[in-house]
């Protein structure tokens, strides 16, 4: 069972520092919002329901954003200001550490999507309503997670590197296309829809179209419950290998000496 | 004559600093992969966008074209904005502040590399969009393209420039240059018209050399000649060279600014 405590205060911590200097999320949200906004002046009629699409979309390529560069600067940020030893040598498993801000920073990448409805609401002047709002914040709340994960994976990848923020570049916009959040998959060669298949908030983003009225574009339509289950299981193999990773990298900097190494 | 041999030297030197400090942490082919992957899923995502979004005002081949001249940003724009940051962060801004040679021409010499590397994006998305998008060159007037990358890669390193002058006084510059990595894609007339954004943003569109750049690169894959882009030329030198005046003076500024409040040590 993990240390609930430990992660609520890891968690409360992320929020104070970014409250403390919130410029940080600005270069995580500038690719997010400009493509949405940019999305938004392609359409050439902007009615209530393309603006739902572009804000469910911007939502999640917001939370994508936010979760690769703020989780997977995460341990190497720790390493940076010598406080990545006196971590690891604490009773809590590190894990459970970043797991709390790994949460954090996808949850406050749904910044993107507020913005972008603060926009639609004000200068489109659309009103958008949620179908079902219930199974809507269900959906939302296990991508949430789902992307947490992820964020912990690239968290304890990234320790294995120097070039992470080379990393980080190169894997934001791809997946801003294989996710479907905005763009649907069928639009792209098939070869490349098994990608998107085992990155689990692609079936998070057909739930929420679902619960949010829009009309699912996946092509494996497998209902709203069928999208929650596959995400689950994407997420819980995510996890198992994010917790494979954390005990090589323990295991291999206890072996080097090389944790404070940047 | 002295004095020109002295910055040819600083020019080369810093240039020869800035590449091996960036290939010593990332592998030259990682980063040819960050370089091209960047332009092109942008590329890709807006043209399939555009087929999405169905009646819309430009064609699949003007946003191709944009795109490929847009990913010139990252490198004149993002990468030479984050120069003072980068200088700041490994805490060598107050030497180089320090020694004899002129900040502005270590500046400029890290950024050669960058420059070089922005143009030959250029290429290589112009390559990609009529590969995969059907871009049609058959009509290009191949020396009215080279004019069009050559002149917007000038300008857009002079915004770059500007901007990363004032990194120097900021706490980090890599948000200044986050923030203007993608501007074009809003205001330049890249995926929709300039026409398509409310009126009292269009003025933005009017300083930003990418506009003309755009606008250029179309007309040239079209088969216009130097003599009718000329005017989009003209101007692009002309905002390119104010923006790199302004940036060395405020380059001047902020050195002065931060030696005052010792701020070229805070990030």
């Amino acid at each position: 069972m993990p240390n609930l405590y430990a992660i609520t205060g890891s968690f409360k911590k992320q929020a104070l520092d970014f409250i403390a200097d919130p410029q940080w999320i600005i270069p995580s949200l500038v690719a997010p919002f400009t493509f949405t906004l940019v999305t938004l002046m392609i359409y050439p009629e902007r009615d209530a329901s393309i603006v739902l699409y572009a804000v469910l979309g911007g939502g999640i390529l917001g939370m994508w954003s936010n979760s690769l560069r703020a989780s997977g600067f995460s341990i190497n940020y720790d390493r940076m200001v010598g406080t990545l030893e006196s971590l690891m040598v604490t009773p809590t498993p590190l894990m459970e550490v970043i797991a709390g801000r790994a949460i954090w920073n996808a949850l406050i990448g749904l910044l993107n999507s507020l913005l972008v409805f603060i926009l639609a609401e004000v200068v489109f002047q659309t009103s958008i309503r949620l179908a079902d709002p219930l199974m809507f914040f269900i959906a939302l709340a296990i991508i949430l997670l789902s992307l947490s994960t992820i964020g912990l994976f690239l968290a304890a990848f990234f320790v294995f590197t120097r070039a992470s923020s080379v990393l980080t570049q190169i894997l934001e916009l791809p997946i801003f296309i294989i996710s479907g959040a905005m763009i649907p998959i069928n639009l792209m060669p098939s070869w490349s829809w098994p990608l998107s298949f085992t990155f689990g908030p692609f079936w998070g983003v057909d739930a929420l179209q679902i619960a949010a009225g829009v009309s699912s574009t996946s092509p494996i339509p497998v209902g709203y419950a069928g999208d929650l289950l596959i995400l689950f299981a994407i997420t819980a193999v995510y996890l198992t290998l994010t917790w494979m990773l954390f005990k090589k990298m323990d295991g291999k900097a206890r072996e080097s000496g090389s944790l404070g190494r940047y | 004559m002295g004095f020109i041999r002295q910055e040819v030297t600083v020019l080369k030197s810093a240039s020869g600093v800035s590449l091996r400090s960036l290939f010593a942490a990332v592998p030259w082919w990682l980063w040819l992969i960050q370089l091209v992957t960047i332009g092109l899923t942008q590329m890709i995502y807006f043209v399939l966008m555009t087929s999405v979004a169905g009646d819309t005002t430009m064609s699949i081949s003007e946003v191709a074209l944009g795109n490929a001249l847009q990913a010139v940003t990252y490198s004149t724009v993002f990468a030479v904005c984050s120069i003072p940051g980068d200088e700041k962060h490994s805490g060598t801004l107050p030497l180089v502040m320090n020694a004899p040679t002129k900040l502005h021409s270590v500046i400029i010499g890290k950024s050669l590399f960058h420059i070089a590397a922005g143009m030959m994006t250029v290429v290589i998305s112009l390559t990609f969009a009529a590969l995969v998008f059907g871009v049609s060159f058959a009509e290009v007037d191949a020396l009215s393209l080279s004019m069009v990358i050559l002149v917007t890669t000038f300008a857009m390193t002079g915004f770059g420039l500007m901007l990363s002058s004032i990194g120097i006084y900021m706490r980090s510059s890599i948000l200044l240059a986050s923030f203007f990595l993608y501007i074009g894609l809003i205001f330049c007339g890249v995926n929709f018209p300039v026409s398509h954004l409310p009126s009292f943003l269009q003025p933005i569109s009017a300083v930003l050399p990418m506009t003309y750049g755009v606008h250029s690169l179309r007309m040239a894959v079209e088969g216009a000649a130097v003599l009718d882009i000329a005017q989009d030329l003209v101007l692009m030198l002309a905002i390119g060279s104010i923006m790199l005046l302004i940036g060395f003076l405020m380059l001047r500024l902020f050195e002065r600014l931060a030696r005052i409040k010792g701020s070229y040590e805070m990030f």
